[in-house]
C-alpha cells in the first residue's frame, strides 16, 4: 500500500526532474520551487508528529536544509517526495530524544497548531469541525502513541516498518496503535 | 459471556487486516451479532476512516522559506571543496561570523570572551516564562552537542579546537549581551527572536563541530 504523502504526491510533478538536476547544481530558485511543491506535506506531518506548531517549524527548517545537503546525492529512484519523507521522518524520530526536554516549553495540549488551513488539492474531511477535533485529539496524545498513530493511520506505514525506524518490538508498535486509537475514540465521542 | 466477546487488540487485528482468515470470521460475526461489541467496532472504525481522510498538506508558516533559504546560503558558504580540517574549522567559523543575527548582536558586545551562558538569578522573574522554558530547552541541547563535542576533540587538530571554541565564545558573548539588553526590556520580542536563533546558531555549530571527524 503506498503511502499516503506518496499517493497524494504521484504522478510526480511536471518538470521535476529537471528542477532537481537544476537544484543539484545550485539553483536556489528551482530548490525553492521542489520546496514549494512539497512543503506542505512536511509540515503536516512534522506537525502531527509533534503536535506542536514551533517544533514543527524547526523541524521541517532542518528538513529542507539537509535536503540541500544531501541534494547531491539523490538519484532519483523515488519520487523526491518520499525521499523528503524519509528525511522528515528520520529526523522527527531522532527529536525525540529531546522531546521530553522540550516539553516543558510548549504544552502539547496548546491547542495552537491545530488548526492549521490544508492545503488545496490535499484531500481532507468534509466535515472541517471534526478535522480540527480530530488533530488537536492527536496532538494531545502520548508522545510515542502519537508518532506510531501518525505514522500508521495517517501517512500508512506498516507496523514493521514503524517497529524497525523507531527501534521498537513490533508488539510495543501494536500497543501504543492501540493504546492511541482508544484514546482517540474516548476523547472524540466526549 | 464476557469471554466471547471480541476484546480490543483483536479488534484492532481485525481492522488492520492482520488476523488469520478464520479468526477474521469469527470476530466478524461477533462485531455484527453483539451490540457492545458493534459499538466499539464502529467507533473504532470511524477514527479510523477519519484519519485516513485529513488533509495531507498544510498550510507551512509564514517566513519559513526565507529561514531556510538563510540556512542554506550560509551553508553554502562554508562548504569546503578542498576538504581539509583547517578549512572544515575556518566553515565552522564562518557559520558563526557570516550571520547578520550575530553581527547584529555583536555590535553591543565589547570583547566577547568564553563564558557560560547561565541565566541570571533574577531573570525567571522578569523574563517572560516561555522563553525561560525555551532557553533551558537550548541549553539542554547545547549540552548534549557539547558532550559529543568533547568526545570528538580527540580526533580534532588543535587549530580547529581553539577555532571552534573561538566562534562559541563569540556567539555565547553575543547572547550574554543580547539578554543583559532583554532584562531591561523584558517585553521586546524581536530581541527574544534573536536570541532564539543565536542559539539555534550555537547549536548548528555544535552539531557540525561534533560531526567534523566524520566528515573529514
Amino acid at each position: 500500500m503506498p503511502l499516503a504523502f506518496e499517493a497524494a504526491a504521484s504522478p510526480r510533478p511536471a518538470g521535476e526532474a529537471e528542477l532537481i538536476r537544476r537544484a543539484q547544481s545550485g539553483d536556489e530558485a528551482a530548490f525553492r520551487q521542489l520546496y514549494e511543491a512539497t512543503v506542505g506535506h512536511i509540515f503536516a506531518l512534522c506537525l502531527r508528529m509533534t503536535g506542536d506548531r514551533l517544533r514543527a517549524r524547526e523541524l521541517t527548517h532542518d528538513v529542507y536544509v539537509r535536503a540541500w545537503e544531501r541534494l547531491s546525492g539523490f538519484r532519483g529512484d523515488a519520487a523526491l517526495g518520499s525521499w523528503l519523507h524519509r528525511i522528515a521522518v528520520n529526523i522527527v524520530l531522532a527529536d525525540e530524544r529531546g522531546a521530553k526536554r522540550r516539553r516543558a516549553r510548549i504544552g502539547l495540549a496548546d491547542d495552537e497548531g491545530v488548526e492549521e488551513e490544508s492545503v488545496a488539492g490535499a484531500g481532507g474531511s468534509d466535515d472541517p469541525d471534526t478535522r480540527v477535533d480530530l488533530e488537536r485529539a492527536i496532538a494531545l496524545l502520548p508522545p510515542r502513541a502519537r508518532r506510531v498513530f501518525v505514522l500508521h493511520d495517517v501517512v500508512g506505514y506498516q507496523h514493521a516498518e514503524i517497529a524497525e525506524l523507531m527501534s521498537l518490538a513490533e508488539a510495543t508498535v501494536r500497543v501504543h496503535l492501540h493504546h492511541a486509537r482508544r484514546m482517540l475514540m474516548e476523547r472524540l465521542s466526549r | 459471556m464476557m469471554s466471547d466477546h471480541v476484546d480490543f487488540a483483536v479488534m484492532n487485528d481485525l481492522l488492520d487486516g492482520s488476523l488469520e482468515p478464520e479468526r477474521r470470521a469469527v470476530a466478524l460475526h461477533h462485531v455484527d451479532t453483539c451490540e457492545a461489541c458493534a459499538g466499539t467496532w464502529t467507533a473504532l472504525r470511524d477514527v479510523h476512516e477519519l484519519s485516513r481522510s485529513l488533509p495531507t498538506a498544510l498550510r507551512e508558516p509564514e517566513g519559513l522559506w526565507e529561514d531556510i533559504r538563510d540556512s542554506i546560503e550560509r551553508s553554502r558558504t562554508v562548504t569546503p571543496r578542498v576538504p581539509s580540517r583547517l578549512l572544515a574549522a575556518a566553515a565552522v567559523v564562518l557559520i558563526a561570523l557570516t550571520s547578520g543575527v550575530t553581527a547584529w548582536l555583536m555590535r553591543t558586545t565589547d570583547s566577547p570572551r568564553s563564558v557560560a551562558v547561565r541565566p541570571a538569578a533574577n531573570a525567571a522573574e522578569v523574563l517572560p516564562a516561555a522563553f525561560i522554558a525555551a532557553e533551558q530547552g537550548y541549553a539542554a541541547d547545547v549540552a548534549e552537542l557539547r558532550a559529543l563535542f568533547e568526545s570528538a576533540r580527540p580526533s580534532l587538530t588543535p587549530e580547529t579546537v581553539r577555532v571552534v571554541e573561538q566562534s562559541l565564545a563569540t556567539i555565547d558573548g553575543a547572547i550574554v549581551e543580547a539578554r543583559r539588553a532583554l532584562l531591561a526590556d523584558p517585553g521586546n520580542v524581536e530581541l527574544v527572536g534573536l536570541i532564539g536563533a543565536t542559539y539555534r546558531q550555537k547549536i548548528e555549530l555544535l552539531r557540525r563541530a561534533a560531526e567534523l571527524p566524520h566528515s573529514l
